[in-house]
C-alpha cells in the first residue's frame, strides 16, 4: 500500500495520483551540500531581533 | 469606522467651473493658505483633466470628532469651524442639479480639510484621489471609498492619504493609518483607537512627541498584522551605494516584498536635525528599459553559491504618500542613502509564516537543486537549455520575482497561462493541482534578464507553503512544486536524498508572469 507521509506536501501527491496519474518517478537528486540559506535566514532573524531594540522616534 | 465621506453638507454645495482661467494656486491661498499637501492634491486632479470643483462644508464627526475628543481630553481647545469637503470631477457642469446626473467615471476623489490647534492652521484630514495615470506605475491593491456629494454617494478606488495634527498623531499615525486601511476590511483605522492600543498596552502616546519603533509594532500586533522589520543603521562611510546598507539585504528588498503582493510598507529615516520621518510606500514603477549589468551589483547574494537577479532591479521609483506633502509621490529606488538610519516595517498577509525575501532565498535554493534536471531537460528542450545556461552563468543569471497568493489566485493564473505556441495546462492537472494545493501560497516566478522586463514572460515558478514557519534545515517543510517549463515537480524525502517525483503540464516555452491586481 502505497502511503503519502515521506511527501513534502503528500495532500497534493495524493491528489495528483489519484486524479492526474501520469508521473515519471525520476532519479534521486542531492541535497545541496551549501549552508547559503540556513545562514541566510538566521542572520535574517537576528538582525531582526536587533532592530526591535532601536530607539528611533518618528515625529 | 470614519463618516467624514458620507456625511451631508450642512449648507449648499458651491459648484466652481475648474477650466482655464480659474487657479488652483489663487483658490487654495485665498482658502487654506500655504498647504503643501492640497496643493499637490490639486496638481494631481489638474492633470487628471478635472473640470468642475464641488466644494461643501461638514461638520465634525466620526474619526474627525473622535480626533476633537483626545485634544480636548489633553486639555486642548479645538478650532469650532466646520471641515471643508472638497470633490472633482472630470465632467463639466455647472449647477448643484447635475451633480445628480454624475457617474463615478467622472468622480475623481475628494479631500477633507481641517483646522486644528493651536493656531487653526488647515491640514488635509484625509483624501481618496484615484491612482496615478501613468503606464508604468504599479499600484497592486486599492481600496474602495463611498463619497458623499451634493447628497449623491459616488465611489473612489485608490490609497487613502491622510496628515498629522502634530499633537496628538504624527507622522507615524498617519503612515500607520494608510497602511492599516490597505490591509484590513474596513479599510481606514482612527489616530484615536491607535492611541487606545497604546494606553492599553502600557505605551501611551505622549502628546507632540513622537511615536517609537515598540508602539508602532504594538498597533501592528494588537490588529494580528504580521510584518518584517529591519533598521538600517546610518554608517558614515564614504561609500552610498545601496547594496551596503548595514546589512546584507538591500531596504529596498524589504520594500519590494511587501508591495508586490499587494501589502504596504512603511519606510521611516532619519533627516538632518529633525529626527526622524515615517512614510507609507504601497507601489513603484517599473521600467522596461532599466540597464542591468552583469557584475556583482546586479545580483541578490543569499549567499556564495546561491545567487540570482531579483525583479526589484527594474524598479525605478516607489510610491508613496507623504504626510507633510501629499499623495502618490515618487521616491527614486536610490534616493535614501547610508548616510540616513532607515527603517522598514514591511507588512505581509495575515496567514503568512515568513516573507518574500526568505521565500524567494529558499526558492531559489531550490531550484538550485533542480540544476541536474534542468540540465536533462535542455537536451530536448531549447528553454530548459537557456535556463540551465542562465543558471550556469556566473551562477546565477535569472530573474525571480516573488509574490504572496491563495491556491484558488494561483490556479487561476495557471488556467490562464499560454505557451508562445498558445500551449495550455490540461484541465485535468489543474483540478488535482486545485484539490491538493495549502491556502497560502509563495510563489518564485523564473525568468530570464532578456525575457523579464520586455515581455513580462516566465519559465516557470517554485511554489512554496506560505503557511507553515521556514526553518533553517533544508527539509522539504515549505516545497509545494516548481513548474518548469512543460513539467511539474514534486518532491518526496529520503534519508540522504530528495525523490524526485514528474507530471507533465504541456506548455513548453514561456508564459505571462503573474498580474497582481487586487480590489474590494
Amino acid at each position: 500500500m502505497t502511503t503519502y507521509s515521506n511527501f513534502s506536501c503528500p495532500i497534493l501527491i495524493q491528489k495528483l495520483q489519484e486524479q492526474y496519474g501520469c508521473q515519471e518517478k525520476k532519479e534521486d537528486l542531492p541535497f545541496r551540500k551549501s549552508r547559503d540559506v540556513s545562514e541566510f535566514i538566521k542572520a535574517k532573524e537576528e538582525s531582526e531581533k536587533k532592530s526591535h531594540s532601536a530607539k528611533v522616534v518618528f515625529k | 469606522m470614519s463618516d467624514l465621506r458620507t456625511a451631508s453638507a450642512i449648507d449648499a454645495p458651491q459648484v466652481i467651473d475648474a477650466k482655464p482661467a480659474f487657479s488652483n494656486f489663487s483658490f487654495i491661498e485665498s482658502l487654506f493658505g500655504n498647504l503643501d499637501s492640497i496643493r499637490r492634491i490639486f496638481s494631481q486632479v489638474r492633470f487628471l483633466g478635472y473640470k468642475t470643483l464641488i466644494v461643501e462644508h461638514i461638520e465634525s464627526v466620526g474619526f474627525s470628532k473622535e480626533d476633537d475628543l483626545d485634544l480636548q481630553s489633553e486639555g486642548i481647545n479645538i478650532v469650532l469651524d466646520p471641515l471643508v469637503r472638497v470633490s472633482f470631477f472630470r465632467n463639466e457642469f455647472k449647477n448643484i442639479a447635475d451633480i445628480a446626473s454624475q457617474d463615478n467615471n467622472s468622480f475623481l476623489g475628494y479631500a477633507i480639510l481641517k483646522k486644528i490647534p493651536p493656531d487653526g492652521n488647515w491640514i488635509v484630514f484625509e483624501s481618496v484621489i484615484i491612482s496615478p495615470r501613468h503606464d508604468n506605475n504599479y499600484l497592486h491593491k486599492l481600496r474602495k471609498y463611498n463619497v458623499n456629494v451634493g447628497g449623491k454617494l459616488f465611489n473612489v478606488k485608490g490609497i487613502l492619504y491622510c496628515q498629522q495634527n502634530s499633537l496628538t498623531n504624527v507622522c507615524a499615525h498617519a503612515a500607520l493609518r494608510t497602511c492599516i486601511s490597505i490591509v484590513t476590511p474596513p479599510a481606514d483605522f482612527s489616530y484615536s483607537l491607535m492611541n487606545k492600543i497604546l494606553r492599553d498596552g502600557g505605551k501611551p502616546h505622549v502628546l507632540k512627541q513622537g511615536l517609537s519603533i515598540e508602539q508602532i509594532v504594538l498597533i501592528l500586533e494588537n490588529l494580528n498584522i504580521k510584518y518584517s522589520l529591519q533598521v538600517f543603521p546610518r554608517k558614515l562611510s564614504q561609500d552610498s551605494s545601496d547594496k551596503t546598507q548595514g546589512n546584507e539585504i538591500p531596504y529596498q528588498s524589504f520594500l519590494y516584498s511587501s508591495i508586490e503582493s499587494g501589502y504596504p510598507a512603511l519606510l521611516g529615516f532619519s533627516l538632518e536635525e529633525l529626527g526622524a520621518h515615517i512614510i507609507p510606500v504601497f507601489g513603484h514603477t517599473f521600467n522596461q528599459d532599466t540597464w542591468v549589468p552583469k557584475a556583482k551589483t546586479s545580483y541578490f547574494e543569499v549567499g556564495k553559491d546561491t545567487r540570482y537577479v531579483p525583479s526589484e532591479t527594474w524598479v525605478s521609483t516607489y510610491i508613496c504618500h507623504d504626510d507633510n506633502f501629499g499623495s502618490y509621490y515618487c521616491l527614486p529606488r536610490n534616493y535614501l542613502t547610508n548616510e540616513n538610519e532607515i527603517t522598514v516595517i514591511a507588512l505581509r498577509p495575515f496567514n503568512a509564516e515568513f516573507d518574500a525575501i526568505l521565500a524567494e532565498a529558499i526558492a531559489a535554493d531550490y531550484l538550485y537543486t533542480l540544476k541536474p534536471i534542468i540540465h536533462k531537460e535542455g537536451e530536448v528542450n531549447e528553454w530548459a537549455k537557456r535556463l540551465d545556461g542562465a543558471i550556469n552563468q556566473k551562477g546565477g543569471w535569472f530573474v525571480l520575482r516573488t509574490l504572496c497568493m491563495s491556491a484558488e489566485e494561483y490556479i487561476e493564473h495557471l488556467r490562464l497561462l499560454k505557451g508562445w505556441g498558445n500551449e495550455t495546462i490540461p484541465t485535468k492537472l489543474l483540478s488535482a493541482l486545485s484539490a491538493g494545493l495549502p491556502k497560502l501560497l509563495w510563489v518564485a516566478e523564473i525568468s530570464l534578464p532578456e525575457l523579464f522586463p520586455a515581455n513580462k514572460r516566465k519559465l516557470g515558478e517554485i511554489v512554496l507553503d506560505a503557511g507553515k514557519v521556514a526553518t533553517p534545515t533544508p527539509d522539504l517543510a515549505n516545497f509545494v512544486l516548481a513548474r518548469i517549463l512543460n513539467k511539474v515537480y514534486c518532491f518526496e524525502r529520503s534519508k540522504e536524498n530528495i525523490g524526485l517525483v514528474e507530471y507533465d503540464a504541456e506548455i513548453k516555452t514561456h508564459t505571462d508572469l503573474f498580474c497582481t491586481q487586487i480590489l474590494n
